[in-house]
């Protein structure tokens, strides 16, 4: 069962290692390149709109006919509107303006008035200015402080005013009076007639346009200084005008004052009597009427009823007046003219000196009075007690209406810029200008009647500065 | 003859600074225009209605006159109505200076 087992020998090739074969090849590979690709995706909105059919003009049968006539006939006068229209310099220069923000008073030139004057050094100030009628010369009047009698050689200067609406350096007239100019008043009508009212108490009345011997009428007009003048209208005839003067002896005279001779006559006189009289029964009527007399510092004519005015005299009266129904006064002298009383009613006293008063330009029945003792006053000529009344911080010397602009007034003072009062609220409008301006007090200003913007101011030391004031934007501050 | 009132409306429009011309007839539609439909009508309608009152302002004032121009200035344009009785012509012309 069990046997030997026998090996048989058995050769076999080694296998542990291999012969390696190797071959050598080559193989071409192609050149690397590389490419860089960008994709940019933009976003999309979707959006619809709903659009309104077009409104489509309605069409209807025309007699072409007709319209082409009528065209014809209508193109003149309408090619004659365009032209006018190109043409034309009514909005020249004219800017809309609603923002009030650019409510804003320039001062655009600064002129010295004081160096034409004698007495340079001792110090003038501007005591009277006015624009002629054509509103294109403007008259400055200047005086010096006066504790007594006065010695000065009163000056007068012309300047009228160039393109661009303003003033040259030197002025185009310079007249000379034998005292010092108080008030300086241009003709309402004659753009070349000046009157100027003395220190002294004489008038004197100009033609500027002549170029020798310029004084055409002189007067002593009063017994004492001049404190205003004013070319008024007469009322028995409506084409001639009369010269207004007020003194401080009392009296307001009226001068017929004739254009073809050019002369001044006295036509009459008014006094203006204290409410209050002295006891009577010790004094004569003629003393009595001295005593009660007070100087006027100021009156005004109204232009809307010719025959009445309204004084402001020393000791703060207010006093409305009328040249109809007036009471003649014993005259102290034989004088030709006549004295009469025109006091009709007597308003609510200053408690100052009246420094000015004037009537409302827009309005018949109103007026407004300024005084030292630092009130502005709208009167109502029915009432005797004031409308408003407006308190200031500081001294006006000057007050003025505004034309156009009924609700609001302007002045001048020791601020040294122009102030704008609002009537209704009785407030003054704060920062009127923006600008820095060197401080001078100011005694005079006078408004450009045609281009009211332009706005002339005199100084205490002399000078004559040119502002321009968008009144309108003023007047919409106070509405 | 339609010619005759495109040369007239051409040499209206041809003057310096027009914008626009608009014929109307006495009813407030328009009938000849340079501006586009919706202006057209708008100015069509309210300026005839203005026309109207404007004639009626100055008739009432004194029967024996009549309105024969109207113009109409804003801050973007000045606007020139010719009235009659059966057209109103309307020129709007923008202002030059």
């Amino acid at each position: 069962m069990f046997g030997l087992k026998h090996n048989e020998c058995v050769g076999f090739e080694s296998r542990w290692k291999v012969k390696k074969v190797s071959l050598v090849g080559s193989t071409q590979t192609t050149e690397y390149t590389k490419t860089d690709m960008d994709t940019n995706t933009s976003e999309k909105k979707d959006m619809q709109v709903q659009t309104e059919s077009q409104a489509s003009a309605p069409t209807c049968q025309v007699d072409e006919e007709k319209l082409a006539a009528w065209l014809k006939k209508i193109y003149p006068s309408v090619k004659k509107e365009l032209d006018d229209n190109a043409h034309s310099r009514a909005f020249r220069g004219y800017k809309l303006s609603t923002d009030n923000s650019d409510a804003n008073c320039r001062l655009v030139q600064t002129l010295d008035v004081s160096t034409h004057a004698k007495d340079a050094a001792v110090g003038c100030h501007v005591s009277a200015l006015s624009w002629n009628s054509t509103n294109q010369t403007l008259g400055v009047a200047y005086t010096y402080k006066h504790n007594s009698w006065c010695y000065h050689e009163g000056v007068v200067v012309f300047y009228t005013l160039d393109h661009d609406d303003n003033l040259p350096e030197a002025p185009r007239m310079k007249l000379t009076t034998e005292s010092c100019v108080a008030d300086l008043r241009f003709h309402s009508v004659l753009p070349a007639i000046v009157a100027a009212g003395l220190f002294s108490g004489g008038i004197v009345v100009w033609n500027i346009q002549r170029d020798d011997e310029q004084i055409v009428a002189k007067v002593d007009g009063h017994g004492d200084g001049i404190t205003q003048l004013s070319w008024i209208a007469d009322i028995n005839s409506a084409k001639l005008v009369l010269l207004a003067s007020a003194g401080l002896d009392g009296l307001l005279s009226l001068w017929n004052f004739s254009p073809v001779e050019f002369g001044l006559s006295l036509k009459e006189r008014h006094q203006i009597r204290s409410p209050l009289f002295p006891k009577s029964s010790e004094l004569s009527s003629e003393e009595a009427v001295k005593k009660a007399t007070r100087a006027i510092t100021c009156f005004n004519f109204s232009v809307h009823s010719p025959e009445m005015f309204v004084v402001g005299t020393e000791g703060g009266w207010v006093v409305q007046c009328s040249l109809l129904g007036t009471k003649k006064l014993p005259a102290g002298k034989s004088e030709e003219a006549p004295v009469l009383d025109s006091v009709f009613k007597y308003h609510q006293p200053h408690k100052g000196e009246v420094n000015s008063i004037s009537f409302s330009p827009n309005r018949k029945d109103m007026f407004m009075t300024s005084g030292s003792d630092l009130e502005i006053r709208i009167y109502l000529i029915e009432q005797e007690d004031p409308a408003q009344v407006i308190f200031l911080k500081s001294a006006l010397n000057c007050v003025a209406w505004v034309p156009y602009e009924e609700r609001i007034v302007c002045g001048c003072g020791k601020n040294g810029v122009i102030e704008i009062f609002q009537l209704v609220k009785g407030k003054a409008i704060e920062k009127t200008t923006r600008d820095k301006i060197k401080t001078e007090i100011l005694t005079q200003i006078e408004i450009n009647r045609t281009k009211s913007n332009i706005v002339a101011v005199g100084t205490e030391n002399g000078h004559v500065q040119m502002w321009r004031v968008p009144w309108a934007l003023f007047g919409n501050m106070a509405s | 003859m339609s010619n005759e009132v495109e040369e007239t409306m051409k040499r209206i429009q041809s003057h310096k600074g027009v914008v626009g011309t608009i014929v109307v007839n006495s009813e407030g539609i328009p009938i000849k225009t340079t501006l586009d439909n919706t202006t057209t009508v708008q100015y069509a309608g309210l300026i005839s209605s203005l026309a109207d009152k404007a004639r009626s302002v100055v008739r009432d004032l004194d029967p024996s006159n009549d309105l024969t121009f109207l113009r109409i200035r804003s801050k973007k344009h000045e606007i020139m109505v010719a009235p009659d009785k059966e057209f109103i012509l309307i020129v709007v012309q923008s202002p030059t200076d």
